[in-house]
C-alpha cells in the first residue's frame, strides 16, 4: 500500500512537472468550447447570445431561467449539464487521445504513430460507458443527497446554518470525487492494445478499485483548487446573485472551468503514468 | 459541401428558428431591460445603506438609473406576428413602466414632480392600450397632482379613473383589492385634509352611489363582497347606519353562501359594532363588540381602530380613567399605525389634562410631533399646549409656547417641505406670529402661503387675516392685494361678496 502511494505520488508530481500543451490540447478544446458557452451566456442580452444559450436554457428549463439575474443562479446548472455531455460524447475520444499522448513519450512501443485512429475506436465504447455510468451514479448521489433527512442529517453533524450548508456540499463533493476515481483508469486501460470492450471497462474499474485510496488522495488534491470554488458557487451562489454582483458568477465559473479541465488533465494524466509504470512492472 | 449536406444544414437551421429562436432578440431585450432596472435597484439600494438620507442630487442620479430602461427597450411594444412574441412585448412594456414608476418617485422624492409628471404622459403615451400601464400613468399623475397641490385636478383625474376602468376581481386564492375601488374613498380623504368638509361630504355621496352603481350589475363573488366592504364603510363614514347596515347583513349572507369569503369575517364584525355605536344611544354593547374584536383579531388591520373608537366611546360616557386606557393601548401595541395612533396620543394628552395631570399632558403633546412629524396631529399638538396655557390663565407660559411651536412648525416645513400638512403648519404659523404680535413676520407668512399654496383653504384665511393686519398697520396696497388675491382665486367663497365690499371700501 506504502509503496502504491509513492508511485501514485510520483506519477502526479510527474504529470504536474511534465506539463506538454500537445498533451493537454484535446482538454483544451473542451475547455474552449466551455469557455466560448460562458462567454455566450456572459451576453445574453445580445441576439447571439439569447439564440445560443438562451435556446439552450429553454429548452432544459423553460422561460423562468431567462431573466435576470435568476439566470446566473441557473449558470452552474447548464455548465455542469454541458459539462457532463462534453465529458461524455467529445470526452470518450478527446480523453483517450490525451491518455495516449502521455503515454507515448514513455512507451512509444505502446502507442504506434500509425495506430491511434483504431485505438480510439476501440477505447471509444468504453470510455463512453464509464462516462455514462460515473455521471448516472453522480446524480443517483445527488438524489441520495437532496433526501430530506440525508441533507437534514448532515446539516445536525455540522451545526446548521452556512456550515451546515456548506457541510452537504462538501460531502456530495467527496462521494462525487470517489465515484469519479472508480472510473479514472477506464481511458487508460482501454487504449492499451488489443484490449476488448469488456477487457477494457473490467480493467479499468478493477484498477481503480485496487488502487482506490491512493487514487483518491491524488483526485482530491489535484481537484481541490476547483472543489474550493465549487463549494463557494454551491454555498454561496444565491447570496452572490442577490446581495453581490451576479456576474460574479459567471466568473467564478469561468475559474473554476478552466482549474477543473486542468485538474481532470493532471488526473488522467498521473493515472496513465501509474498504470503504464504497474503494467511495465508486472512484465 | 454537397447539395444533400447543405440542404440538411439548412434544415437544421429553419428547425433551430421554429424552435423559438424567432424571438431571440424580444428575449434579450427583455433581458437587458432586467439588467438595467436591476442595476438601478442595486444602486439605490447601496445609496440607502448610508447613515443619511440621499441628497436631491444623489437622489435624481439614482433616478437617471431608472430613466435609462426606457431607451434600451424599442416602442412599440406590442408588436409581433407570433402571441409569444406578443406576450414578450407585454412584459417589456411592464418592464418600462415599472422602471418609470420607479424613476417618477424618486424623482418626487427629490422634489421634482415635473420630471415625475413627464414621465406620467410619457407612459400614457406609451402604453398601447395596456389597461395595467395606463392605470400606472394615472395613478402617477394624481401622485404628482397631489404633491404639487393641484387637488382638485388631482380629485378629477381620480373620478375620471373611476369611470374609465372597472374594477377587477382579486387574483384567485386571494382578497386582494383592486386599487380602483379605493379611489372614492380616497377623494373625501383629500378634501377632508383640505379642510374641505361640505367636499368631503359630496366625495362620499359619490362614492356610495359609485358602489351601488357596481352592485346593479352581477360580479364576481369576491369582487361583490369588496365592493359591498367598501359600501359598507362609506355609509359609517357619512353617519348613515341603516345603509350599512343592510349592507352587512348583505355582506353576512354573501360570506355565508361562499366559503373563501370567510376573510372579510373581521371587518364584518368590526362594522357591525361600529353601526351598533351609530344606532343606540349607550355605546356599552358597542364598546364591548368592538373591545371583543380586537381581542379576537390583535393582528387586523382593522384592531387598533377598534380600540380607539371603544376608547372615543368611553370618553363620551365620561369613562375618562378607561378611556386614556384605551387611547394608551393604541399607542403601546401599534407604534407604527401613522393614521390611528399620533390621533390616540393626542387623545390621551388631552385626558391626562382633564384628570388632572397637566405635566403629563404636556411631555404627551410634547411628544406627538418627535414621535409622528408628517401627521395632523404634530400640527395641532404644538399651539394646543400654548392654547391649553391660556385656558389655565399661565400668559407667561402660553407665549413661550407659541414661540416655541412656531419653531416646531418652521422644523416641519424644512424637514418635508412637500407635504400636505405644510399649509397647516404655515396657517398655525401664522397664528402664533398674530398672537404674538409680530405683525411684519405674520404678513410674511401670509406671503408665503399665497405663494407656496395659493389655492388651500388656508390659504383663503389667510389673506383675509392678513389684509386685517396690513390695514390696521397702514398697509393699504398690501391689503387691497390679499382681498385681490383671495377674490382671484376663491371666487366662489361663500364670502366672497363681503370681501368685495371691503375691498371697495378700502378703495374708497
Amino acid at each position: 500500500m506504502a509503496r502504491e502511494i509513492r508511485t501514485v505520488r510520483a506519477a502526479a508530481l510527474e504529470a504536474l512537472g511534465s506539463f506538454r500543451f500537445h498533451e493537454f490540447a484535446p482538454f483544451a478544446w473542451m475547455l474552449a468550447v466551455e469557455l466560448v458557452v460562458l462567454v455566450l451566456a456572459m451576453n445574453l442580452g445580445t441576439a447571439w447570445g439569447m439564440a445560443t444559450v438562451g435556446f439552450l436554457t429553454e429548452r432544459i428549463a423553460g422561460d423562468g431561467p431567462l431573466h435576470y439575474p435568476v439566470f446566473y443562479a441557473f449558470l452552474p446548472t447548464l455548465m455542469t449539464n454541458l459539462e457532463a455531455v462534453l465529458y461524455a460524447l467529445a470526452g470518450s475520444i478527446l480523453i483517450p487521445l490525451a491518455v495516449m499522448r502521455v503515454l507515448t513519450p514513455i512507451d512509444p512501443a505502446s502507442i504506434p504513430a500509425h495506430g491511434v485512429g483504431a485505438r480510439l475506436k476501440q477505447a471509444f465504447l468504453p470510455v463512453l460507458t464509464a462516462a455514462v455510468a460515473s455521471e448516472a451514479l453522480i446524480l443517483g448521489w445527488q438524489w441520495v443527497l437532496n433526501q430530506r433527512a440525508v441533507s437534514g442529517l448532515i446539516r445536525t453533524i455540522f451545526r446548521g446554518g452556512l456550515a451546515g450548508t456548506a457541510g452537504v456540499a462538501l460531502i456530495g463533493l467527496l462521494v462525487g470525487y470517489a465515484i469519479w476515481t472508480l472510473f479514472v483508469f477506464v481511458p487508460v486501460s482501454s487504449v492499451q492494445p488489443g484490449r476488448s470492450y469488456g477487457a477494457a471497462l473490467g480493467g479499468g474499474i478493477r484498477e481503480g478499485l485496487a488502487n482506490f485510496g491512493s487514487t483518491y488522495f491524488v483526485v482530491i488534491g489535484l481537484s481541490l483548487p476547483a472543489a474550493a470554488i465549487l463549494l463557494v458557487l454551491q454555498t454561496m451562489g444565491g447570496y452572490l446573485v442577490t446581495q453581490i454582483r451576479p456576474e460574479i458568477i459567471g466568473v467564478l465559473i469561468g475559474v473554476y472551468t478552466i482549474l477543473s479541465m486542468l485538474a481532470s488533465f493532471f488526473i488522467y494524466s498521473a493515472a496513465a503514468r501509474f498504470y503504464q509504470a504497474r503494467r511495465v512492472e508486472a512484465e | 459541401m454537397n447539395a444533400r449536406r447543405q440542404a440538411r444544414w439548412l434544415l437544421l437551421g429553419a428547425a433551430f428558428l421554429a424552435a423559438g429562436c424567432g424571438d431571440a432578440g424580444r428575449k434579450a431585450e427583455r433581458y437587458r431591460v432586467e439588467q438595467l432596472a436591476y442595476s438601478a435597484q442595486r444602486a439605490e439600494r447601496e445609496a440607502r445603506l448610508g447613515r443619511t438620507r440621499p441628497d436631491s442630487l444623489t437622489l435624481l442620479s439614482l433616478r437617471n438609473g431608472y430613466a435609462k430602461i426606457r431607451s434600451v427597450a424599442k416602442a412599440p411594444f406590442l408588436t409581433g406576428s407570433s402571441e409569444k412574441s406578443k406576450e414578450l412585448g407585454r412584459d417589456i412594456l411592464q418592464l418600462v413602466a415599472t422602471g418609470e414608476l420607479q424613476s417618477a418617485r424618486l424623482a418626487m422624492e427629490a422634489g421634482r414632480p415635473d420630471l415625475a409628471l413627464e414621465q406620467s404622459r410619457w407612459l400614457e403615451q406609451h402604453s398601447e392600450g395596456d389597461v395595467m400601464v395606463a392605470r400606472q400613468a394615472d395613478f402617477l399623475a394624481i401622485g404628482v397632482l397631489r404633491m404639487t397641490g393641484k387637488t382638485d385636478e388631482a380629485v378629477e383625474r381620480m373620478r375620471a379613473m373611476v369611470r374609465r376602468y372597472p374594477p377587477s376581481p382579486p387574483p384567485k386564492g386571494t382578497s386582494q383589492e383592486d386599487p380602483i375601488l379605493a379611489l372614492p374613498e380616497m377623494m373625501s380623504q383629500v378634501r377632508r385634509e383640505q379642510g374641505d368638509q361640505a367636499g368631503a361630504a359630496r366625495e362620499l355621496e359619490f362614492a356610495n352611489a359609485y358602489y351601488q352603481g357596481l352592485l346593479r350589475s352581477p360580479r364576481d363573488p369576491m369582487l361583490e363582497a369588496l365592493i359591498r366592504a367598501r359600501l359598507v364603510r362609506t355609509a359609517i363614514e357619512a353617519n348613515q347606519p341603516a345603509v350599512g347596515l343592510e349592507q352587512v347583513n348583505a355582506l353576512e349572507r354573501l360570506v355565508a353562501a361562499n366559503p373563501p369569503l370567510k376573510s372579510l369575517e373581521p371587518e364584518l364584525l368590526f362594522s357591525k359594532a361600529k353601526i351598533r355605536g351609530m344606532i343606540d344611544r349607550d355605546h356599552s354593547d358597542a364598546v364591548a363588540m368592538l373591545q371583543s374584536f380586537a381581542r379576537q383579531y390583535p393582528k387586523h388591520v382593522l384592531a387598533p381602530q377598534a380600540i380607539f373608537e371603544a376608547a372615543v366611546y368611553l370618553e363620551d360616557a365620561k369613562k375618562l380613567p378607561e378611556a386614556l386606557a384605551g387611547y394608551r393601548e393604541v399607542v403601546a401595541l401599534y407604534p407604527g399605525e401613522t393614521q390611528i395612533a399620533p390621533v390616540a396620543l393626542f387623545r390621551e394628552a388631552m385626558l391626562e389634562e382633564r384628570t388632572g395631570d397637566w405635566n403629563q399632558a404636556k411631555a404627551t403633546l410634547e411628544s406627538v410631533p418627535v414621535k409622528y412629524p408628517r401627521s395632523p396631529a404634530a400640527v395641532e399638538a404644538p399651539f394646543t399646549i400654548a392654547m391649553r396655557y391660556y385656558a389655565r390663565g399661565d400668559k407667561q407660559a402660553a407665549r413661550g409656547a407659541l414661540a416655541r411651536a412656531v419653531m416646531t412648525y418652521k422644523e416641519m416645513i424644512a424637514r418635508d417641505s412637500t407635504s400636505s400638512l405644510v399649509p397647516a403648519c404655515r396657517y398655525n404659523i401664522l397664528r402664533g406670529q398674530l398672537s404674538l404680535g409680530d405683525w411684519e413676520k405674520a404678513l410674511g407668512t401670509v406671503d408665503d402661503m399665497a405663494l407656496h399654496n395659493p389655492k388651500h383653504p388656508y390659504t383663503a384665511q389667510a389673506l383675509l387675516e392678513g389684509a386685517k393686519v396690513a390695514n390696521a398697520n397702514g398697509q393699504k396696497e398690501r391689503a387691497l392685494g390679499y382681498l385681490e388675491q383671495f377674490l382671484e382665486n376663491f371666487p366662489n367663497s361663500p364670502v366672497a361678496g363681503q370681501v368685495r365690499q371691503q375691498k371697495e371700501k378700502l378703495l374708497h
